[in-house]
């Protein structure tokens, strides 16, 4: 049985006008995300993770961006539909968690009334109530004594507890989808464990579908079913997780799986990408990576590699299948030899 | 009266305050709640806003306690302003002791009140 199809991306253009010149944020970027089912992003510092998401929920400024392309959620055009539809949308079928607690809550409002006026949004129930299903989401996420804790301010709650409060506040309507703009990279390692923990239990007991940025590859593996790389605004690479993992097939995908430590790997050193990622603003011709590319070869600074699926595993390079799998089973026994 | 000259001061700091609070992070919380654009500036882009007036606000008011002599003088209005600069015309000490006292008392009572509101504006200030 096919999963419900939540949300569509179709060929997603966000391009800002800076007096530098356009900065394209994203680039022809398309996924889909059934029910149930989580979807990781990841990706360095400004190759466009972000930008996507925000942009899904139009939570970028319109008037300064240049976006085309289409976000369908549930069949409707999240950037075509009315301000009055879309605030029916936010925050009760389609919710997100960002990436810094410290800085998401509103320092001047108790972060009990904060969450209540999330549900006071989209409905009209009594004070009362609205605060019962408060303090009982605030248990829900781990909380303790979330009936005293309600009327604390944000800067009485730890990191990992505004997260919590944060994630309280995405759930006060049991949205079909939630976007969490990396929601771990501000805490420490075991809340951060702590909090996929209760995302992935959530995920599970309110059937949602997950869009997780990270650019931590040790949380996808954890918990996302499908993977996509960005790269300069681009998707460069979209798979199942066993299948980017076993058979990465993208030159940068492997770069991002060699530069993980790892436990029995222990003394050697890592191998990062070299150079830094490319400017939005002057992206290299052709292939965007190939500036840093180890592989690259005639095609790669004329023409842009085209996304294309190779077995349910589409991505975009100019390298043939046949040399892929050989140079990605050549540098694993390379990382092997060093290791041993 | 006086103050007319410091609204349109307080407006465009106002202004300047609320543009730049809008693009704080908690706002784009405010509106992924779902909530309608009227609630998110006015609620709570519009509080942010507003402690750096109250903190003006309070330094101001001596200002215009000191603009008032010059006012009531040119303009021959009854009040505190007047009262002081005949005091010293007259060469009358204890009026003008009188006065200086009251708009000290005046000016500190002032702060006072705001340093109060602003713990009551942004609930980190705490008073103790």
């Amino acid at each position: 049985m096919a999963a419900e199809r939540l949300l569509e991306v179709k060929d997603l253009k966000v391009h800002f006008n800076t007096p530098d010149g356009i900065v394209r944020a994203v680039d022809g970027v398309s996924f889909t995300l059934d029910r149930g089912e989580t979807l990781g992003i990841v990706g360095e510092s400004g190759s466009g993770k972000s930008v996507t998401c925000l942009t899904t929920l139009r939570l970028i400024n319109l008037d300064t961006a240049d976006v085309s392309g289409q976000v369908l959620f549930k069949g409707r055009d999240l950037l075509k539909v009315s301000k009055e539809e879309l605030r029916h949308v936010r925050g009760k079928e389609l919710s997100m968690i960002f990436q810094d607690p410290f800085a998401c809550l509103h320092p001047y409002y108790r972060v009990g009334d904060q969450i209540m006026e999330a549900i006071h949004a989209h409905d009209g129930c009594g004070k009362n109530e609205a605060k019962k299903r408060v303090i009982e989401l605030l248990g829900s996420v781990g909380i303790p004594r979330p009936d005293q804790r309600f009327a604390d301010y944000p800067h009485q709650f730890s990191g990992g507890m505004r997260q919590r409060a944060m994630i309280a506040m995405a759930l006060v309507h049991n949205p079909d989808v939630l976007i969490a703009d990396e929601p771990t990279t501000a805490l420490d390692v075991t809340v951060q464990a702590q909090i996929l923990d209760l995302i992935e239990r959530l995920k599970q007991d309110f059937n949602v579908g997950v869009i997780l940025i990270t650019h931590d590859l040790g949380v996808i593996a954890d918990v996302a079913q499908k993977v996509m790389v960005m790269y300069a605004g681009r998707a460069i690479e979209l798979a199942s997780r066993d299948d980017m993992f076993a058979q990465p097939l993208h030159p940068y995908t492997w770069g991002l799986l060699e530069s993980i430590p790892h436990v029995d790997q222990k003394g050697t050193r890592l191998i990062p990408i070299q150079g830094s990622p490319p400017s939005l603003i002057r992206v290299p011709p052709g292939c965007p990576f190939h500036p840093r590319c180890p592989h690259r070869f005639e095609p790669c600074d004329k023409d842009v590699p085209e996304l294309v699926d190779r077995g349910g595993h589409p991505e975009a390079c100019h390298l043939s299948i046949e040399d892929k799998r050989r140079l990605w089973s050549e540098r694993e026994q390379l990382r092997k030899k060093v290791a041993s | 009266m006086l103050s007319l000259t410091f609204a349109a001061f307080y407006a465009r700091m106002v202004r300047g305050n609320l543009l730049e609070t809008l693009g704080e992070d908690y706002i784009r919380t405010a509106r992924a709640k779902g909530l309608s654009e009227r609630k998110v500036i006015g609620k709570h882009a519009l509080r942010s806003s507003l402690t750096p007036v109250v903190t003006i606000f309070g330094l101001d008011f001596s200002l215009l306690l000191g603009g008032a002599i010059l006012t009531e003088t040119v303009f021959n209005l009854p009040g505190i302003g007047q009262l002081v600069v005949s005091a010293v015309n007259r060469n009358d000490i204890p009026v003008v002791l009188a006065t200086t006292v009251v708009a000290a008392l005046f000016v500190t009572t002032i702060s006072l009140v705001v340093d109060i509101f602003y713990s009551y504006l942004d609930p980190r200030v705490r008073l103790s």
